[in-house]
């Protein structure tokens, strides 16, 4: 059977023809996991491949593709290894702006330079500074201030701005007095706010720190029953002792329960450490009470009392310091030795009340009453008043005074002399017989020439002038003379018109001669061309009537000519 | 008020001098055409300053 078998298979594989070769179809060969189209599709594999079957060493490379994590391998033969395969070149993902990114890091090896500056160079292991500068504006310190305690400057002021200490409180029971006229003390139940105030028995304010406190107090006084005013009297006590002058008085009024006062004022007080504060009430009617109630809108409750303490000034809290502090920070400065033997000094001094024995045996103690009458015998200073009276002359002054007033003073002697002749005036008998001397006109006046000078020529005489009168009058005849000088000479004048001047007593006009422009008086006039000229033009001139008849003039009429000076004199009668 | 006037020295100005005022109260026409203008410019011009209290007078021939 066995070679039955082995026959049949020598005949079948001699029958068998050999593969034959056939091209590959024109869109791709599909061979397991492979294809060969447009594109070369590969194995794909979960992880790092590994070969399915033994490739010999040097024979054949092989390839796979990571589709977990996608990424490509390569095998090589040689050394029976898969390689990632990953760069290549021409990438081109972000490679530059992460480089970028990475150059904008630190390096490690710049952290030394840059914390070098904040190194601490030198061991500050126990080291210590007694003292430390502060550069106004920059640096904030704190600084040791005595004992365990520091305290803090800041970078621009001095201290920190200091707070005061404080304590706020309020009782929020109906306060009532068991007996009129008795002093109690306004409870204060409940702390609201403190810092070195506090209240102790329920009343009492404890200040631990010494300083000027104001105390500011409401209470709620209402007037409960009864009628007719009453009164409360609210003040404080200082260790358990009224201080003066600090009570105040409140008269409640109207009805009962219907008529609530708030009594509130202030208190500036100093005290030491330790001081204890009471604000103190009485009343004359237990009817009053100091209310309290409870809340209602839209108001919270209403305390019986509201007290608060605010420290004024002395050592603020938050100073850093405080009295005891200071105790520590003086006692270096104490002299605590050597009282012993300065006590022992003093010892030795003397005491003013051992004056008295020491110099007793030094007074004088005898023959005081024999020195006490001869002083008694001597003058006292008082006595000399009485002693002079007799001797002042106490009358007759008004009367002497009197007596005075009558005499001449220097001062009169001037107007004892009469004047008893009128100005401008001589006296002078005016009749034709004797008779008493009568006041005559009498003026003898001169200034400067005020007239109105009308010139008539070619150019009037011109410059600086001197132009002067002189009036004598002797009772109605009156004499002018009228001086007119100049600098420069006229050019062929030919007339002139010259007004009297304004303090020439009126001509009288004669009879027959009051019209206008009549002549009046004569007179005589010198025009010349200078004052030391040889040639002279005398007129006869006039003095008339002006052209209106409201006025005077005097009239020169010349032959042309040349004038620098004029002199005109007349003499007329006045009324 | 305009006038015609003597001209003035001013050599002499600031001392008492004269101040002459040519007379044209009958005269009509402008003063420019008064014959104190124009036949002596030299001598005479036409001022608006105001005449002074102690003025002197010309009735030009």
């Amino acid at each position: 059977m066995r070679k039955l078998i082995l026959f049949l298979l020598v005949f079948v594989s001699a029958k068998v023809s050999a593969q034959v070769y056939q091209e590959m179809p024109q869109y791709g060969y599909r061979a397991n996991r492979m294809v060969f189209d447009s594109t070369l599709q590969i194995p794909t594999v979960c992880g790092v491949p590994t070969l399915k079957s033994v490739v010999k060493t040097n024979k054949s490379g092989a390839i796979a593709y990571d589709s977990c994590n996608a990424k490509f391998y390569v095998y090589n033969p040689k050394t029976l290894t898969w390689s990632e395969v990953s760069g290549g070149g021409g990438g081109s993902i972000d490679t530059t702006s992460l480089s970028n990114r990475i150059n904008l890091k630190l390096n490690i090896s710049d952290t030394a330079t840059m914390l070098n500056p904040y190194l601490r160079k030198i061991d500050t292991t126990n080291k210590f500074v007694n003292r430390i500068t502060r550069t106004l504006g920059n640096d904030s310190i704190i600084y040791f201030v005595g004992a365990n305690r520091f305290a803090i400057k800041d970078s621009v002021g001095t201290n920190p701005a200091p707070v005061g200490y404080y304590g706020a409180f309020q009782d929020t029971t109906t306060q009532t007095a068991l007996v009129t006229n008795t002093a109690y003390g306004v409870k204060l139940g409940v702390t609201d706010l403190t810092n070195g105030v506090t209240v102790a028995n329920n009343s009492k304010i404890k200040i631990a720190n010494a300083g000027i406190y104001n105390i500011q107090f409401s209470l709620q006084l209402e007037k409960t029953g009864g009628s007719g005013n009453m009164i409360a009297d609210i003040w404080i006590r200082k260790n358990n002792v009224n201080l003066a002058g600090t009570n105040g008085k409140i008269v409640l009024t109207g009805s009962a329960n219907a008529s609530p006062i708030v009594a509130a004022w202030n208190y500036v007080v100093a005290v030491s450490s330790n001081d204890s504060l009471e604000l103190m009430w009485a009343t004359d009617n237990l009817n009053v009470k100091i209310i309290s109630d409870v809340a209602t809108s839209p108001h919270p409750s209403t305390p019986s009392a509201i007290l608060t303490v605010t420290q004024q000034s002395g050592i603020m809290a938050g100073t850093g310091i405080s009295p005891l502090d200071t105790a520590n920070m003086l006692s270096p400065y104490l002299r605590k030795i050597d009282t012993l033997s300065l006590s022992n000094r003093i010892n030795l001094k003397l005491n003013i009340s051992d004056t008295s024995t020491m110099l007793s045996k030094y007074l004088r103690k005898t023959d005081t009453a024999t020195l006490s009458n001869r002083i008694n015998l001597k003058l006292n200073i008082s006595d000399t008043a009485t002693m002079l009276n007799p001797y002042l002359r106490k009358i007759d002054t008004a009367t002497l005074s009197n007596r005075i007033n009558l005499k001449l003073n220097i001062a009169d002697t001037s107007t004892l002399q009469p004047k008893s002749i009128s100005s401008y005036t001589i006296l002078a008998n005016n009749t034709s017989a004797t008779a008493n001397v009568t006041a005559q006109a009498f003026r003898d006046t001169s200034g400067v020439y005020n007239g109105t000078i009308t010139w008539t020529g070619t150019t009037a005489p011109s410059g600086a002038t001197n132009h002067t009168y002189r009036i004598t009058q002797i009772g109605k005849c009156v004499t002018i003379n009228i001086s007119l000088v100049y600098a420069t000479n006229s050019v062929a004048t030919t007339k002139l018109v010259a007004t009297l001047p304004s303090g020439a007593p009126t001509p009288a006009q004669p009879t027959g001669l009051t019209s206008a422009s009549q002549n009046i008086y004569v007179a005589n006039a010198q025009l010349i061309s200078s004052a030391n000229a040889t040639q002279n033009l005398i007129h006869r001139t006039t003095l008339r009537n002006n052209a209106g008849n409201n006025g005077f003039e005097f009239l020169i009429d010349t032959n042309s000519g040349t004038v620098a000076q004029v002199n005109i004199t007349c003499q007329y009668w006045t009324n | 008020m305009e006038h015609i006037r003597q001209k003035i020295d001013i050599a002499n100005k600031g001392i008492e001098i004269a101040y002459t005022v040519v007379n044209t109260s009958d005269w009509m026409l402008p003063l420019s055409q008064h014959p104190s203008i124009v036949e002596h410019p030299e001598l005479f011009e036409i001022s608006e300053d105001v005449i002074p209290d102690n003025a002197q007078y010309l009735n030009y021939i």
